[in-house]
């Protein structure tokens, strides 16, 4: 079942009958385009494939927090936070440089193991991406 | 910096995960981690950078 919604929550009125295609955006938050027809009213049932790996066969039923696409959006986002924490910890190191220039070496050699572990976990991260990418590649 | 969360004034949530603010007059571009854009009618109220959170006043 769906309700279909402008961009300002507002439920959007469209003729009835012939197929045809519109942007909408459902109740849950998807936002996609897709062919359907309707019926009296706009509550019906449908299934379709919009690209979400987490739709059950019958409707939409999401279990995670995405937008209609989870595993594009989980590439991206960890995408972006790898190479978001790579600045950091370069952010970090410099700190670490401009500390022992201060003269105070144990805040920086404490910053410097910081940052060793803060890659260690973004490599982790990395390798998660990687098991990501090649889970949808086999699919 | 991380990902915006842009709400609106009510607190009510429009976009989440904004890498890119732009502001063309009247209108507030949103772009999406995905590189999905969005455009809101309204004016930045509030940025607040340490939380990522974005609030736009909407007409």
């Amino acid at each position: 079942m769906h309700l279909v919604k402008d961009e300002s929550g507002n439920m959007a009125a469209h003729p009835h009958g012939d197929e045809h295609t519109h942007k909408h955006v459902h109740e849950d938050g998807a936002t996609h385009t897709h062919a359907h027809s309707h019926e009296a009213g706009h509550e019906h049932i449908h299934t379709h494939d919009c690209g979400c790996k987490n739709h059950q066969a019958d409707g939409h039923q999401h279990d995670c927090d995405c937008q209609g696409n989870c595993a594009d959006e989980t590439i991206a986002l960890l995408t972006y936070m790898h190479q978001h924490n790579e600045q950091h910890a370069q952010e970090l190191e410099q700190m670490a440089v401009n500390l022992r220039k201060m003269g105070i070496e144990d805040a920086a050699r404490s910053i410097d193991e910081g940052v060793s572990d803060f890659q260690k976990g973004n490599m982790r991260l990395s390798l998660a991406l990687t098991l990501v990418r090649n889970s949808m590649d086999n699919k | 910096m991380c990902l915006a969360t842009v709400k609106k004034s009510d607190e009510t949530v429009l976009c989440k995960n904004i890498s890119r603010i732009d502001v063309d007059g009247t209108k507030v571009i949103l772009k999406d981690i995905m590189g999905e854009e969005r455009i809101i009618e309204g004016k930045i109220l509030m940025v607040d950078l340490a939380n990522s959170i974005v609030k736009l006043e909407c007409p």
